[in-house]
């Protein structure tokens, strides 16, 4: 019966979280195949440890993390090395009322930003959270989440901008 | 919040980006039986067993066309050269120059193939596509620290299967003793499997998920050896009264001997601990193959580095259960967690805060030795602790008993 509980606690917190989790980690990565990989991993030993998990305070962060030192060990798994795809490859959506441009723009951010978007934003992390699965400090996090912010918002122009928001 | 409407609109930019891998194929890989097994002291073999979760990585990728499946043999057909040429190029990796072809088990159009380089084994299932390309379905490395020769597996993979066209995979090598023949092995089912050998090693594989029920093999006197279900064996090791610990470590009580444990697969994961430090926990599960007993946490385990040799260090005793009475049968997963200072800096790189005092730490460990009040076990990390202190105790063990 707990089994049943446990793994239906899993199913919800997967359905609810897998979406963000992978967005996340495709920023932080820019790589979609290993990203998917490192996801994949990542979700198992969360189920795998779903006891520990469940009650950890915040088990999207532990899955993020654990994805991400996925990516980075260098499992032989499907040992052929995938270059990091060019950022147009990636923002470029099936849905052209989508926002390519702004897609792009966060692709080229430099990579402790995009790392504090992915998971401040796209993974709804709060900064302490982010800054200890990034292993920084929470007032780095918020410098870097301010600068990328405003790189965009300069890059964006501010008349359009407002028109969005 | 910095900008909540533009935020909103990453958020949204995003959104197009999906997951979808469907959650039995999240599950499916870890719910199976483990593929580690202990092994006692330190003068056996310590393999590091596949890696469970390439059953989750693989399954997506395991895409593949059912002609070089369908004309999978049980018994080994003429090895293709030209396929081992070119899976040296997308099975290797840079710094596996020097290794070398062990076997190459051949089934048809797909090939196993066993490479070593020094202690690494790198296992990889390979077939030309279609269109003329090297495909590999399946790769995975095992570092033998050090080899064995006895009758055993060192180390099995299993790819699930998702469809009648995606049957999953198992793939599988191990050592024979010298002077014994051919490998025969039984699948659950009853399929029976003809090993590739050569110099003291086999390899097999099969377009299934099934297990191995039996192996098998002649000496040169004609006697059969035969072990009975050998993924989940403990295999022919020495009795741990044969086999000082390693470490030096105080018995910590308790009637469980090491030997009587199957290690399953190591599992790891963060914790958060204080601010500028990183914690690291791994979990492993210890299925009671012999008579009930009293196991308690150890004060004191083992560690090591990939080489050289056990340190002792003080653990501390989490949790609320320090000792726990281990029917025969029952699973019980122990977790081991060490937390190392990384430090905390500012947005200019600027250290803020100083590091705790950690006398005589050990760096880059991998290897445990947890102590039973007989004999120990030998744990090879699924990842590296960068630094453990040898006081103050910075260790944790704790039962997982829900």
């Amino acid at each position: 019966m707990a089994t049943e509980q446990a793994d239906s606690d899993f199913a919800t917190f997967y359905r609810l979280r897998k979406d963000p989790v992978y967005r996340a980690v495709l920023l932080a990565t820019k790589q979609p195949e290993r990203a998917e990989d490192a996801v994949a991993d990542a979700f198992t030993k969360a189920f795998s440890n779903w006891a520990r998990v469940s009650h950890h305070p915040a088990p999207t962060a532990w899955v993020i993390r654990s994805a991400l030192n996925s990516f980075r060990s260098g499992w032989r798994v499907w040992r052929r090395e995938l270059p990091e795809l060019p950022d147009v490859a990636l923002a470029a959506p099936p849905d052209p009322g989508l926002e390519a441009d702004l897609l792009l723009l966060i692709w080229r951010l430099p990579a402790r930003q995009r790392e504090v978007v992915a998971l401040r934003l796209l993974a709804d992390l709060d900064t302490r959270q982010t800054a200890a699965v990034l292993g920084i400090s929470p007032k780095t996090v918020t410098v870097h989440l301010h600068r990328a912010l405003g790189q965009l918002r300069a890059a964006l122009g501010g008349s359009e901008y407002e028109a969005y928001a | 919040m910095d900008d909540p409407a533009l935020e909103r609109r990453v958020i949204r930019a995003f959104e197009h980006f999906g997951f979808d891998l469907p959650l039995d194929a999240i599950v499916a890989p870890a719910r199976r039986p483990s593929r580690r097994w202990l092994r006692v002291g330190t003068a056996v073999a310590i393999p590091m067993v596949v890696v469970l979760a390439i059953g989750v990585l693989l399954g997506r990728q395991l895409a593949t066309p059912t002609s070089v499946f369908g004309s999978w043999q049980p018994v080994p057909s003429l090895a293709d050269p030209k396929l081992a040429a070119a899976a040296r190029g997308v099975c290797l990796h840079e710094g596996d120059g020097g290794a070398t072809l062990v076997i190459q088990d051949q089934r048809g159009l797909a090939a196993e193939l066993l490479f070593r380089n020094g202690n690494d084994m790198i296992m990889c299932l390979a077939f030309f596509a279609a269109n003329g390309e090297m495909e590999t379905a399946t790769s995975s490395s095992t570092h033998l620290s050090p080899e064995t020769t006895t009758f055993g597996l060192d180390s099995v993979g299993r790819a699930p299967g998702f469809s009648t066209s995606n049957p999953g995979a198992t793939w599988l090598f191990g050592h024979q003793p010298p002077d014994t023949g051919v490998v025969s092995l039984v699948l659950e089912d009853g399929t029976k499997v003809t090993a590739s050998s050569n110099g003291g090693w086999f390899v097999a594989w099969w377009p299934s998920e099934q297990t191995v029920a039996s192996m098998s093999a002649v000496d040169a006197h004609g006697n059969v050896l035969t072990v009975v279900a050998p993924e989940t064996s403990t295999g022919p090791g020495p009795s741990p009264t044969e086999i000082a610990p390693s470490a030096s470590l105080p018995n910590p009580g308790g009637t469980c001997s090491a030997n009587q444990f199957v290690l399953g697969t190591p599992t790891y994961g963060y914790g958060f601990g204080t601010i500028g430090s990183t914690m690291v926990f791994v979990t492993v599960p210890l299925r009671n193959a012999g008579s009930s007993c009293v196991l308690d946490l150890p004060g004191a385990i083992g560690v090591a580095g990939a080489t050289g040799p056990f340190h002792a260090v003080p653990v501390i005793k989490a949790g609320t259960a320090i000792a726990w009475a281990s029917e025969s049968g029952q699973s019980l997963p122990i977790v081991i967690g060490a937390s190392w200072w990384v430090g905390v800096r500012d947005a200019n790189g600027n250290a803020v805060l100083s590091a705790p005092p950690c006398a005589d730490p050990i760096f880059e460990v991998t290897r445990l030795e947890l102590p039973f009040a007989s004999g120990s076990a030998i744990i090879d990390l699924p990842t590296t602790w960068h630094e453990v202190c040898s006081s103050p105790a910075r260790v944790t063990v704790t039962f997982e008993t829900k």
